[in-house]
């Protein structure tokens, strides 16, 4: 099937420069995200997915960040090439982002509602301030914030953590955008209260046919919201899949190792299995994959040569076992 | 021989821990000249025993006081009413002096990993302290005994004199683990120890926690909001919601057998990869009340699908629903 592509993301590669060396956070990564659907991006932390989302919204502080190479083409003009200004009319107004921490990333001196205009006004110059009010009210109403007219004039500390979320989804949708970046939105909170800001994404995506990546170390979440899979590790893409894949049959060995070390719902058993090791740092990346230091299959070529990702069928996967079988 | 010595130790007496009405509250004043007093009610009254050798799960949303809990049973805060018997002593009513004693029988593992290490100590220091507070032991045992305790939590020796600093979030926990069984406590309190760790990481850890239990045995209260974590690890599991216990049953009859509509919108509301694609979600609508006023009646009937009128005029006591299943709901 072809769909056309709201972003294509083009063999991104972020680096930071730092006194011990460069650690390439992004390495050589490329994706698309298509409207009205969820692209889910998981791994564990330090493998490069929350910086893939701040070079897509060019978030990235140089120094120590640059992008160094690729492309980042959203409705096909390229982000990269893109002034300050234009950038600043894109973020917010096209492209908005939801950011983990519900408790620091909105403003405590500022009321609710004034946060929720600052981003109206801006790129909807045109509405006298009454509308303005009206359309902020509105947002409030849609993430389901009981008496909006009442916590319109309330500070982010009056807030419990699951309203504070709700109004960063509020103020990232004022504008309504066609893509949204979602950064761990609810690690910090409850699980009865994750189970309703994930109804409400999943229904953003329905109503306003909104793209969606929604980056996330937690595989319960992205078997509940997303579409499509893209597994990373140590800056670099594994594998790429749909969530019936990926779940049903998952191909490289860092994948299979993720899913099977959470505890089961519904099975009984006495030990789980573990991933040996953690995550090499970047200064003791090995030679060739980086996973196969803690990989259970792992041969003498895994531990000198870097795999290519490649195809197999509509899927993507980068691991020498699956060399050749390019049919499914 | 672990069933030998737990039968016997059952003979003799039958829990571990018993736990009478606990209750915490936290005085908080409204403004200076304020003469009314409030409290947070953190705890309200739990009630329940822990047997030799098991792990009792403790969940809960974030607020229920289930933390509160954990740290009060240690006396690491004060209870402002209750009593927990240890082995059959009240160690609410002990002197400063003789708690001091009973602490190398009941430990706790902190949840973050970052901030319950001190960073200034070394790794080997850290993990020996709780041998300080006790008897005077001689310089060679103690090292000995801390090189015991860092092998069994699955570090490196050579880590002694390094610092917390050098250390990943999993390397950390298990130093707070080594530190914990150090003193061979009889009972841990784990207070969330795997909650900040990536998956992989989060795996190895619990894998660890259940092979310490065996070979030490030990008995847990581990604290946790992941259910199926909770699931994995315990015997039995203790609901909790604003400070009141409200299911409290074996594991398999709580996951499969669920009599509380609280317990029952927590299983439902867990993002699961084999349930996926399930619709029959209940979502419970709203937060947590403020534990500053509680909901009249039943704590939880403000958010609860199945609230009748009788539920915000009367609490509901604990019933019996199945065998040790404990459940506080008038419809269950």
């Amino acid at each position: 099937m072809i769909r056309d592509n709201l972003l294509e993301v083009n063999h991104l590669k972020t680096y930071f420069y730092t006194d011990e060396g460069v650690v390439k956070s992004v390495d050589d990564v490329s994706f698309s995200v298509q409207p009205s659907r969820t692209l889910g991006i998981v791994g564990e932390s330090g493998c490069g997915k929350s910086i893939t989302l701040l070079s897509i919204m060019r978030l990235i502080e140089n120094p120590p960040g640059k992008i160094v190479a690729g492309e980042i083409l959203y409705n096909g003009e390229n982000l990269l090439k893109k002034n300050k200004e234009e950038m600043r009319q894109i973020r917010g107004n096209n492209i908005a982002m939801i950011f983990q921490e519900p408790m620091t990333s909105l403003n405590p001196v500022y009321t609710i509602g004034e946060q929720i205009l600052e981003s109206i006004s801006i790129h909807r110059p045109e509405l006298d301030k009454g509308e303005a009010r009206e359309r902020a009210l509105a947002m409030l109403k849609m993430v389901n914030i009981p008496m909006p007219e009442k916590r319109f004039n309330e500070y982010p500390h009056q807030l419990s953590g699951g309203m504070r979320q709700r109004v960063m989804i509020a103020i990232a949708l004022s504008c309504e955008p066609d893509l949204l970046l979602c950064d761990e939105p609810t690690t910090a909170l409850d699980v009865t209260v994750q189970a309703q800001i994930l109804e409400l994404i999943n229904d953003l995506k329905k109503k306003a046919r909104a793209a969606i990546i929604m980056v996330t170390h937690d595989l319960g979440v992205i078997s509940e919201v997303a579409d499509d899979v893209m597994v990373m590790y140590a800056g670099k893409v594994v594998e790429f899949a749909t969530v019936d894949q990926i779940f049903a049959q998952p191909m490289h060995p860092y994948t299979c190792g993720l899913i099977n070390c959470i505890p089961s719902l519904d099975k009984e058993v006495e030990r789980l299995s573990t991933i040996p090791g953690m995550v090499p740092s970047f200064n003791e990346m090995p030679k060739g994959c980086a996973f196969a230091p803690r990989c259970s299959r792992a041969t003498q070529r895994c531990k000198e040569n870097m795999p290519e990702l490649i195809d197999i069928g509509e899927r993507k996967v980068r691991c020498f076992l699956y060399e050749g079988k390019d049919t499914e | 021989m672990k069933e030998r010595i737990l039968n016997d130790a059952m003979e003799n007496e039958k829990h571990l821990l018993e736990v009478h009405n606990l209750t915490k509250w936290f005085p908080v004043r409204n403004s200076i000249f304020s003469r009314q007093q409030n409290y947070v009610k953190a705890v309200n009254g739990v009630s329940f025993s822990v047997k030799y050798g098991e792990t009792l799960g403790v969940v809960g949303e974030s607020g229920c006081g289930k933390s509160t809990m954990g740290r009060t049973l240690l006396r690491l805060l004060e209870a402002t009413d209750g009593a927990v018997y240890f082995k059959g002593e009240n160690i609410l009513t002990l002197s400063k002096k003789k708690m001091k004693e009973k602490r190398k029988d009941m430990q706790i593992i902190f949840q973050d990993p970052y901030a319950s290490l001190d960073p200034r100590m070394t790794v080997g220091d850290i993990i020996s302290e709780p041998l300080d507070i006790q008897t005077s032991i001689g310089r060679k045992e103690r090292t000995e005994k801390v090189l015991a305790a860092i092998e069994m939590s699955g570090l490196n020796p050579k880590f002694v004199n390094r610092y917390p600093h050098e250390f990943s979030g999993g390397q950390r926990q298990r130093i707070g683990i080594a530190r914990a069984i150090i003193s061979r406590p009889q009972l841990i309190v784990c207070d969330e120890p795997v909650s900040a760790l990536d998956v992989s990481i989060q795996a190895q850890g619990i894998n660890l926690l259940k092979d310490l239990q065996h070979s030490l045995n030990m008995t847990y209260i581990f604290i946790s909001h992941d259910l199926s974590v909770i699931k994995h690890i315990s015997d039995r599991v203790l609901v909790m919601y604003l400070g009141n216990l409200v299911e409290i049953s074996p594991k398999q009859d709580l996951f499969t057998n669920s009599a509380h509509p609280y317990t029952r919108a927590l299983l439902s509301a867990i993002p699961s990869i084999e349930r996926r694609g399930t619709k029959d979600k209940i979502v419970l609508q709203g937060d947590l009340p403020s534990p500053l006023n509680l909901p009249s009646g039943c704590c939880f009937h403000t958010r609860c699908f199945m609230a009748k009128e009788i539920c915000s005029q009367k609490k509901p006591e604990l019933q019996q629903v199945g065998k040790e299943h404990l459940c506080a709901c008038h419809f269950c």
